[in-house]
């Protein structure tokens, strides 16, 4: 089977737009493609292909360069068609080339044709790169207001209504970027995920049949696409994280792959924004899924090393051969230097902010409420002693909180209640208030399908209580041990005990396949983790191993409408208590 | 349709060249001001423009618009991430020659022109410790004199040629951006524009506002000075009537 890299599949694309324009090119595109091309492409690549000007089709140009032929890799919008049309009037450049990352409707493109008098437009295609491609199995299809897909369509039924139909592009951009057919699956009982999988077979089956067919295989062999509801594992997101990137984006936040450290004390100009993508840095691919002891540990490792290489360099010249070697690798140095104290600076930050936060004693109980066996009172007694520490910040605060009441839902109202009144008496702002609400109205038992606590079925049940009692429960590292739904949720799928009940499949006709998908692409609607990611990329690399368990030969890639971390994921919920008062 | 074995894609031209020719054929009126050749006229005239303005340019230094700016400065941080991977591809493979061509001389007599970059000429173990020099040994040791001020100058602009090019490196190194790093993101890079274009735009809207104050100004002024002619003109026309 053809690699299913997602980060391959957009490189693919652009490089095959950058060669069949030849020639001295400006590159045009629009606010969405920007971050699709930043995330996979560099500057010093993008300028080998004779990829001068990189411009945006909206920014007001008033140059006219016209030796320059524009290469438009754009979204099919109204408003990147407008914009053209502008553009074909008043035209900046000698050559129009363009790239739409989806399809474009007959009608727009007769627009365009029309507005075409001067002939400058030698070529139009249809690229299905539609998605940001974050890291080789991990995309996201980012909506200008994520929280709109957890809520109901009725909260906003405008933003909901186009919110989808970007979900549907984005997530049959994937699909014609494999080039192969897909099975759907959804999950019961959320409104989104069922309208998507709708939507997503009504457009390759029927609407455009013709394009997703890629030749006719059993439907047996197809790979599958599940959409997942975020609210069907609130917890995940809300738990700190302890491996490099899942950490960096919880205490500090990854957008496309920058890392911002303006508020930082004590960091130099040089880092004040960073790039952390596995591409093009070594050191990151090896340790992204590292815990942070083993990365600082790597990291200051890494950056004695460096310097040490750099001490051999003398800039005292004995000799020829001094000479000879500084010219050659003091380039290669000054890089290798940079990169280490990228990631030195990183790790100290990290370690001020949990030094700060306390974030080694929150975090204990935070696993220890999710995922260790049900015990209310002694639960209850070590959220509320860090609740009443004035040394833990609000948001943790809250996040225990929360937490707590995700698990003892049921049992718990009183503790919960007397919780949440210890909160507003400490002066949690309402609006924090409001998002723990909404979590337990909205993403509460009564609402999940899945086992989220593996105490749903006796079966569930029966197991931890044998993991339990044999000690296999051998956990490595305590502040680690939880293991995101996802992970149980593909096991049960692979092993054929998805009920069909709760994870319906969307299909015209036939039974259930027989076969387990060898492909899958999971789609997390409300949002991925990186956790997920790092879960993800272990089962991947799992399935190469000849001792890989039930993930042997499969693979699997996870994609969202944002990544999530506890902030981002409250705040969606803020924003969803929000519209739930006018419902 | 694509043949390719990932990344599907699907070509629109044909469609587009239909619809094209089908707008042409059918006259519809567009809303352009009149035909081609005035176009093309200025089409020529602007990039006979564009190209003399730029070669104009590089001579004097001067930076003509933004964007072509930024085409310079990416156009030029690309020939010299080039000529850095070039030089040092040169100098390995010289290095290469060089020690297989001493490889070589070395075999045969020893003695041959590039044992001048070894440690000097070993002086022949001799058995006559005469106080005076005979004749042949006096043009000897003259030989060898020319042959170490001959060695001197060359060590000198050897010298004096890696100095410079260590001076060129680092000039290079300034306008190479090192890959995976934030220079290298396209995305940042064209922020940078963006920011500038912002301010202008803030610039724009304060000049238009005080530009509105002022017209607002202008009227009152006009219509105070329209009112005083008009109390003159009433003012004269019953002093007339008196």
């Amino acid at each position: 089977m053809a690699t299913s890299d997602v980060i391959s599949v957009v490189r693919f694309y652009i490089e095959k737009v950058l060669k069949q324009v030849k020639g001295m090119k400006v590159l045009l595109l629009d606010p969405e493609t920007t971050k699709i091309v930043s995330l996979v492409y560099g500057q010093t690549e993008i300028l080998k292909h004779e990829v001068f000007l990189v411009e945006r089709l909206d920014s007001e140009r008033k140059d006219q360069l016209l030796h320059l032929k524009a290469v438009c890799f754009l979204r099919p919008t109204r408003e990147n068609i407008a914009l053209l049309r502008q553009e074909l009037r008043e035209p900046h450049y000698g050559e129009y080339s363009l790239f739409f990352t989806n399809r474009l409707e007959d009608m727009r493109l007769q627009d365009l044709a029309e507005m075409d008098i001067r002939e400058l437009v030698s070529e139009v295609h249809e690229f299905f790169g539609d998605f940001s491609a974050l890291d080789p199995f991990h995309f996201c299809i980012p909506l200008p207001k994520p929280h709109v897909a957890l809520q109901p369509f009725n909260f906003q039924f405008g933003e909901s209504s186009e919110a989808l139909s970007r979900l549907t592009e984005g997530i049959a951009s994937v699909i014609l970027s494999l080039r192969r057919r897909f099975n759907i699956r959804y999950q019961r009982g959320s409104e989104m995920c069922q309208k998507l999988a709708q939507a997503l077979h009504h457009l390759t089956m029927e609407e455009e049949r013709a394009l997703f067919d890629f030749g006719s295989r059993a439907a047996d062999e197809n790979p599958l696409v599940l959409i997942l509801d975020r609210k069907d594992d609130p917890v995940t997101p809300m738990l700190l994280q302890w491996t490099y990137q899942a950490m960096v984006h919880e205490l500090l936040g990854i957008s496309n792959n920058l890392v911002s450290l303006k508020d930082a004390p004590g960091v130099k100009a040089d880092f004040k924004e960073i790039v952390l993508s596995a591409r093009q840095d070594e050191f990151f691919q090896k340790h992204m899924s590292s815990n942070f002891g083993d990365f600082a540990l790597a990291a200051s490792e890494l950056l004695v090393e460096v310097a040490q290489q750099k001490k051999g360099q003398t800039k005292h010249f004995s000799s020829l051969q001094d000479m000879r070697n500084f010219l050659d690798n003091a380039r290669d140095f000054s890089a290798a230097e940079f990169n280490a104290s990228k990631h030195a600076v990183l790790a100290s930050e990290l370690q001020r902010l949990e030094a700060q936060r306390s974030l080694m004693q929150v975090s204990a109980v935070e696993q220890e409420v999710s995922c260790s066996n049900s015990n209310l009172q002694s639960h209850y007694d070590a959220v509320s002693q860090l609740v009443n520490n004035p040394d833990i910040s609000d948001s943790d605060r809250v996040r225990l909180v929360g937490l707590f009441a995700l698990r003892y839902e049921r049992e718990g109202g009183r503790h919960v209640e007397s919780l949440a009144q210890r909160l507003r008496a400490l002066g949690v702002p309402q609006a924090s208030m409001n998002g723990l609400e909404c979590l337990l109205n909205f993403a509460g038992t009564s609402h999940r399908v899945g086992d989220l606590y593996s105490d749903r079925t006796f079966r569930s049940r029966f197991v931890t209580m044998a993991k339990h009692a044999a000690g296999l429960r051998g956990v490595e590292n305590v502040y680690t041990q939880h293991v995101p739904l996802l992970v149980n949720t593909l096991e049960s799928l692979i092993k054929g005990r998805l009920k069909e009940a709760d994870f319906p499949h969307v299909r015209s006709m036939g039974g259930a396949p027989a076969k387990p998908p060898k492909l899958v692409i999971v789609f997390m609607v409300g949002g991925s983790t990186y956790e997920e990611a790092r879960s993800i990329a272990e089962l991947n690399s799992q399935s190469d191993r000849a001792d890989g368990g039930w993930a042997q030969g499969l693979k699997f890639i996870l994609g969202g409408t944002s990544v999530q971390n506890s902030r981002t994921f409250l705040n969606d919920m803020a924003e969803m208590a929000a519209n739930a008062k006018f419902h | 349709m694509s043949g390719n074995s990932i990344g599907h894609t699907r070509s629109r031209t044909q469609m587009f060249l239909k619809y094209r020719n089908q707008a042409r054929s059918s006259s519809r009126p567009l809303g352009l001001e009149d035909g081609g050749s005035k176009d093309v006229e200025r089409g020529t005239h602007r990039l006979l423009e564009a190209a003399l303005a730029s070669t104009a340019d590089a001579k004097a230094g001067k930076g003509a618009s933004e964007a072509e700016e930024k085409v310079r400065r990416n156009v030029q941080a690309t020939l010299a991430a080039e000529l850095q991977n070039l030089s040092r591809k040169f100098r390995t493979q010289q290095r290469g020659y060089l020690s297989k061509l001493r490889q070589r001389e070395q075999g045969a007599a020893g003695t041959g022109s590039l044992a001048v970059l070894d440690d000097g000429p070993r002086l022949r173990q001799d058995d006559d410790f005469d106080a005076g020099f005979s004749d042949a040994q006096v043009m000897q040791v003259d030989g060898m004199e020319t042959f170490v001020e001959q060695r001197e100058g060359k060590i000198l602009s050897i010298a004096q040629s890696v100095n410079e090019m260590a001076q060129v490196m680092r000039d290079l190194s300034v306008l190479v951006i090192d890959q995976g790093t934030l220079l290298d993101r396209i995305d940042y890079n064209m922020e940078q524009v963006a920011t500038s274009v912002e301010e202008g735009v803030k610039q724009l809207v304060k000049a238009e506002h005080k530009q509105k104050q002022s017209r607002t100004i202008l009227c009152i002024m006009f219509l105070v000075c329209a009112v005083i002619l008009m109390l003159v003109i009433v003012i004269i026309k019953s002093l007339i009537t008196l």
